[in-house]
């Protein structure tokens, strides 16, 4: 009978342990990432077969938006970049041990995301005020409006749930839950955010820029 | 390390093994191939080309399906029976750790009979465009019912003809052209295994073409029913069989009961009958057949009894000359469902086809009834309109040449129709302030104007504005129908002002 | 260490149970959620159970007389469908993993116990949402829920079937992630992956399989309730919108559905097979790669389910994708069979139904085979065949898998035994009960009888009238369980720590565990399937040390001890020797 000596214990703080956890939570994080990259693609995949079987509607769309509506969107996706930026500028930090400098760049973060929600909204009215609407009797551009805020609305949720999770991680390191030994409550919330980012320029591109 | 490994025995393949081996593999082929056998028992009637090599195909995979399971579950009986824990035994076991059927069947034919079926909830309509020309042609000018005709491109001229029976015949290669009202329907006739569904939004296709099936079985079912038919007849005067199994001809089998004795009558019938076994590809209209018939009459006093057009009479009421199946939708389409069938009816020869559907419907168009009454009843009884989908209404009424039109609705979504007539002069009149005409023509075509207590909006819109519409119903026929509901009571009389309702009509405008 | 709880030399109690109690609040014990997940379940599944058993006297005259009208029967079927899916089979066998992975894997939990808890507390207020429709119209358009019928001709119920849905599914993908952690991180030390026992990998291809493919129902449904609800028009065809558009999003999740609810029953049925004829099971590999083949291929057969509404083009390719699924699970077929072959086999309750499996699992596969051929299937789509068919994998295949894992790991969960004499009423009475609901439908259906009609033909009435019958004897065996159950849980007889003498981990432990499932480490046997060799009875007989002797099924075939234990005297020489 083979003796084995170490006691494997979840419950003690040991490095073994913790790198284990990190790695399943880690992992745990990507599956979530891969099912939610399905969920989007039905909706992105519906917003590409409407964009590729009525390109004329599309058209009218982006002249109807003129060169003010695409500012907007664009700043918008500088924001999201950039945010993603100091989001691993804070991990980084927090890395180096300087757990004050991490909570500086994650507010950041947090910010950026919540200017572009706040743009996004404003963007929704500008839309509204063209007859761009969710409901199909309403919309002067025959369906294009749903096709549109499915996939942008999805993403708009998961910029705020991101956001509020933002925060919580803030509000666990001033707690000091955080160290250079323990950051995996920070990564796993990195991969979300890159996850959100990537999403809005897969939207940008495809709605915007084709 | 990994554990798949089996223990292989020394040496090379045993002579026993092989025996074995091939004992298993003759015995699954054969238990396979009679399972195939089982196939004709299993599926219905063989109605349609397409059929055959379905049937072969499933046969075929009947007897895969049948070898596979043959082995499957000879291991599993043989490994439980000879493998299972003997008394005592406590061990474990030895450690042993240890693959033109495809035709294309949808190529289009070079003629073919394009029927339009509409699915709409619950309820089968098949239009049929009826080329017409020449003599026929003439026959619309002269009698000033051009009206009822509609032109193609180009240039010729087409009857539109509706009907909730799907009328085809033998050999006739029919294109069925599917859309639907409402939701996701599915044509299916089982006998002749073809299935479509009817998508909203688009328009999808079938194809099909009836063969001939077993006379002897079908000739041998009608005569019972026939048999049972008569008995109740003339035993009880009880003449809601006969009804049921010849419709309209049923006033011609009762005048031929009523001018023949007994015996004589039924010894025709047998005439004709066993005329039929033996010659079972002649057409009953025939002078062959006539004339065999003829000579299967029992006695030269009957045969002077007899003359040929009676004798011709006899052969077309008692030789039935088509065959009858169920129309299903496969596809849940709400609450009728299950409600939601209709028949096909394939007539042996093209010629009974024309005769028994085609000629009738060229007759109604050039000749119709002037009594708006009649008319209703051969407009409803004729099935141009899918009522039958939803109301209830039992009537076998006569006209004054003494045709019967059946109506057999037994609908379940709608209101009952039986004694609609008291109703609409009565408690609907002084519900919609209308007038009983005025009531049932407008419920026609704007149903949702008044409903029923207790029934939801889920009745078709009619309109006369655009004749190629699937629900197009022209004015002279909602007229008609009115005049024949306005008689829906007990005792027959009309509870409606006829001019009234022309007047209304003419000032109707439908807000559809 | 032996402590108080093992005691030496005869059982004397079971090992300590967790308080009812403990089992009604949360609890992020994964055995405890594990038997959560498996009593609610089974509590729906005699609801839905309930439902056919009204479908099936409907159907025993032509008319609809039992129903008052089409709708309310439309929404009998439509309930039973769905809660049978979602909250009867899927939960059930996550409530099987709960339990089992963590013990056979000799670890403490699941990877993330509070998540599981989450995962599991999502389900009773779904199921409770899919019956609240009662309340406002019920949902009616099948589990399948076709637009337009789905999105305008139907009641306020189908939004609320749609939420529920969206529940259950996300409970599902939660609690899949949870096993695939686990599963990937969380194997002992000398247990690759190629050592883990079958049903693991079967756990591990099915949660696969949620991860990948529940989102797409996610986005159906979502696009379903904004059309419901927001004037969207996704799926009406008058304005730019396209059935088809669901078809294909619906059946590409629901084709690789049913192996969700059937992979874990292979897996169950890998474990059964081999101990219960104590031998190891034949082409190991061969099952654990072909449970990965099934959960890939499975994605390419979907619009098998949609040949009449497909383009003609394009079912060539579909119908061959389809055949070549069937490769895979009649690699597993046969690698049964060869386990049992040669065998010592025993005809508890758990081999009956495993057995009883194999049995109708094979019927269920031929038939899907039919169905796959174009040509047939535009026949049989839609019929009673197909109910027969899927009725045949369901409950021949992953119900029967249910009942026999319940037998098998009941000593595990409890501290007792089923009785026997009560399982094998059960065995009898649902395989017969079974065989005679289900095997005529083929017939009416290919004799021409639809699906989900409450009015038929009358001459299909005498095959509806078997069907009805035996659907109510069927419906009874159910009921000779749950009282097994009950008294088992309080009398049966006491089963200590492997009654079964199983080699897998989970059996290595009291019965039941304890808080944490190991006292000290757990030693995983080199083999989990490795019967019959001198280790093995080895490592059994040091496990009995260990922690006492088990409850032996099979003491009255064993020869029994001398009455005394004086010394035998020599025998006798005999003549002619």
């Amino acid at each position: 009978m083979s003796e084995l000596t170490v006691q494997h214990d979840a419950h003690t703080h040991d490095l073994e342990a913790i790198s284990r956890m990190s790695e399943n939570y880690k992992f745990a994080m990507w599956l979530f990432i891969a099912s939610e990259t399905i969920i989007f693609s039905v909706f992105i995949a519906a917003y590409a077969v409407f964009r590729f079987q009525n390109k004329e509607i599309v058209h009218a769309v982006h002249e109807a938006l003129g060169f003010g509506g695409t500012l907007i969107v664009t700043f918008n996706t500088f924001l999201l970049l950039t945010s993603s930026w100091a989001m691993v500028m804070g991990l980084r930090s927090i890395q180096l041990d300087n757990v004050k400098g991490g909570i500086r760049w994650l507010s950041l973060t947090a910010l950026l995301g919540v200017i572009f929600v706040i743009l996004q909204y404003y963007e929704y009215t500008q839309l509204a005020a063209k007859s761009i609407t969710l409901g199909f009797e309403t919309d002067a551009y025959e369906g294009f409006g749903m096709h549109f805020y499915a996939p942008t609305a999805f993403h708009g949720f998961h910029v705020i749930v991101g956001v509020l999770w933002c925060l919580d991680v803030i509000r666990r390191a001033r707690k000091g839950q955080y160290s250079k030994d323990n950051v995996i409550g920070v990564e796993v919330f990195g991969l979300y955010w890159h996850f959100v980012d990537v999403v809005w320029i897969l939207l940008f591109t495809l709605i915007y820029l084709v | 390390m990994d554990y798949g490994h089996s223990n292989k025995p020394a040496g090379g393949v045993s002579g026993t093994l092989i025996a074995t081996v091939g004992i298993v593999a003759v015995v699954l082929v054969i238990g396979g191939f009679l399972i195939a056998q089982f196939t004709p028992v299993i599926f219905p009637t063989q109605a349609s080309a397409e059929s055959l090599q379905i049937d072969q195909l499933f046969a075929v995979l009947l007897g895969i399906g049948g070898a596979i399971f043959l082995l499957v579950e000879g291991a599993l009986l043989y490994s439980i029976i000879r493998f299972r824990v003997r008394a005592g035994e406590t061990g474990d076991g030895p450690t042993v750790h240890g693959f033109s059927v495809w035709q294309d069947i949808r190529a289009p034919k070079d003629s073919e009979m394009v029927v339009n079926a509409t699915g709409a909830r619950f309820a089968w309509t098949f239009n049929y465009d009826v080329p017409i020309t020449g003599d026929t042609l003439t026959a619309f000018q002269e009698n000033d019912r051009m009206s009822a005709l509609k032109q193609t491109d180009d240039g010729g001229y087409i009857l539109p003809v509706t009907s909730n029976i799907l009328y085809t015949y033998v050999g006739d290669s029919v294109r069925m052209v599917l859309n639907t009202q409402d939701v996701i329907h599915a044509f299916w006739v089982p006998e002749m295994r073809i299935k479509q569904d009817l998508l909203p939004g688009r328009q999808t296709e079938a194809r099909f073409t009836p063969i001939a099936v077993d006379d002897v079985a079908r000739q041998r079912t009608f005569a019972s029913r026939v048999d049972n038919a008569l008995n109740a007849y003339r035993t009880n005067n009880d003449t809601r069989g006969l009804n049921d199994v010849f419709g309209r001809r049923a006033v011609d089998v009762i005048t031929l009961s009523n001018t023949y004795d007994q015996t004589t009558f039924d010894a025709v019938v047998k005439a004709v009958r066993d005329t039929r076994a033996q010659y079972p590809s002649i057409e009953p209209y025939t002078s062959q057949f006539v004339e065999a018939a003829r000579n299967a009459l029992p006695n030269d006093e009957i045969r002077a009894m007899i003359d040929d057009p009676t004798l011709k009479l006899f052969a077309e009421t008692f030789i039935i000359n088509y065959s009858q199946y169920r129309v299903v939708c496969t596809e849940l389409c709400g609450s009728g469902h299950g409600a939601m069938y209709a028949f096909i009816r394939v007539y042996d020869t093209e010629d009974s086809f024309l005769r028994s559907f085609i000629d009738p419907a060229l007759d109604r168009a050039i000749n119709p009834p002037d009594n708006p009454v009649v008319r209703g009843a051969q407009i409803l009884s004729s099935g141009a309109y899918p009522c039958a989908g939803c109301h209830v209404l039992r009537e076998s009424p006569t006209d004054e040449m003494g045709n019967i039109y059946t109506i057999e609705w037994a609908g379940v979504t709608g209101p009952s129709l039986e004694g609609i007539a008291d109703r609409a002069s009565g408690v609907r009149a002084s519900a919609t302030g209308e007038t009983a005409e005025e009531y049932l023509f407008h419920s026609l075509y704007v149903p949702s104007a008044y409903l029923v207590p207790g029934f939801g909006n889920l009745m078709n819109n009619f309109q006369f504005g655009d004749p190629t519409a699937p629900n197009y119903m022209p004015i002279e026929d909602a007229k008609a129908i009115v005049a024949y509901l306005c008689t829906i009571n007990d005792t027959g009389e009309s509870v409606c002002d006829l001019d009234n309702l022309n007047v209304y009509a003419e000032n109707f405008t439908d807000d559809n | 260490m032996a402590t108080a709880a093992y005691p030496l030399g005869g059982i004397v109690a079971p090992a300590k149970r967790p308080a009812l109690s403990e089992y009604l609040r949360w609890s992020i014990d994964h055995k405890i959620i594990g038997v959560q997940y498996m009593v609610t379940s089974f509590i729906f599944f005699l609801i839905a159970g309930g439902m056919a058993m009204l479908i099936r006297w409907e159907l025993l005259t032509p008319a609809t007389d039992l129903m008052a009208n089409g709708s309310s029967y439309n929404t009998l079927f439509t309930l039973h469908g769905t809660m049978m899916i979602f909250t009867w089979i899927v939960p059930m066998f996550a409530g099987f993993g709960n339990y089992l992975i963590p013990l056979m894997l000799g670890a403490k939990d699941m990877a993330f116990p509070w998540l599981n808890a989450f995962a599991f507390w999502l389900i009773p207020p779904s199921g409770l949402l899919l019956l609240a429709g009662y309340f406002v119209g019920p949902a009616e358009a099948g589990w399948t829920s076709y637009p337009p019928l789905s999105t305008l001709f139907s009641p306020d119920g189908q939004t609320l079937w749609a939420l529920s849905i969206h529940l259950l599914g996300l409970s599902s993908i939660l609690g899949a992630i949870n096993f695939i952690v686990t599963i990937k991180n969380m194997r002992p030390p000398g247990m690759g992956w190629f050592q883990m026992p079958l049903f693991v990998w079967a756990t591990f291809a099915t949660s696969i399989i949620v991860v990948l493919a529940t989102p797409f129902l996610a986005g159906a449904l979502t696009l379903l309730i904004l059309d419901r609800v927001a004037g969207t028009t996704f799926f009406n065809a008058a304005m730019g919108g396209d059935v088809l558009l669901w078809q294909n999003v619906f059946w590409f999740y629901s084709h690789p559905a049913v192996y969700i609810m059937v992979l874990p029953g292979f897996g169950i049925l890998s474990e059964l097979l081999s101990i219960h004829s104590r031998k190891p099971i034949f082409g190991y590999r061969m099952i654990a790669l072909s449970s990965l083949a099934i959960a890939l291929v499975g994605f390419t057969v979907w619009a098998h389910h949609m040949f009449t509404s497909l383009q003609p083009e394009l079912r060539i390719p579909f119908m061959i994708t389809s055949f070549i699924i069937a490769v895979p699970t009649g690699i597993k077929i046969f690698s049964w069979l060869g386990t049992i072959y040669g065998g010592k086999i025993r005809l508890n309750s758990a081999m009956l139904f495993g057995l009883g499996f194999l049995s109708l699992f094979v019927i269920g596969g031929i038939s899907g085979m039919m169905l796959g051929s174009v040509p047939v299937d535009i026949h049989m789509h839609d019929t009673y065949f197909v109910v027969s068919h899927f009725h045949f994998v369901l409950f021949g295949g992953s119900v029967f898998a249910i009942y026999g894992g319940i037998y098998h790991w009941f000593p595990k969960i409890t501290g007792r035994m089923l009785d026997e004499r009560l399982g094998k009423i059960h065995f009898v009475l649902t395989y017969f009960g079974f065989l005679f609901t289900f095997f005529p439908m083929h017939i009416l259906g290919m004799q021409g009888m639809p699906r989900r009609v409450a009015e038929y033909d009358p001459r299909f009435q005498d095959l509806n009238v078997l069907v009805g019958l035996s659907a109510f004897v069927l419906g009874i065996s159910t009921f000779v369980l749950v009282y097994n159950a009950i008294i088992s849980v309080y009398r049966g007889k006491v089963a200590g720590a492997n009654p079964w003498r199983a080699l897998t981990l989970e059996w290595q432990t009291s019965s039941p565990p304890p808080a944490y499932n190991f006292v000290g480490d757990p030693i995983p046997f080199e083999d989990p399937y490795g019967y019959g060799t001198e280790a093995a009875q080895a490592y059994l007989a040091a496990m009995e040390a260990r922690f006492g002797p088990s409850y032996d099924p099979e003491a009255r075939n064993k020869p029994k001890p001398p009455a005394s234990i004086s010394p035998t005297p020599a025998p006798e020489p005999s003549v002619g020797d």
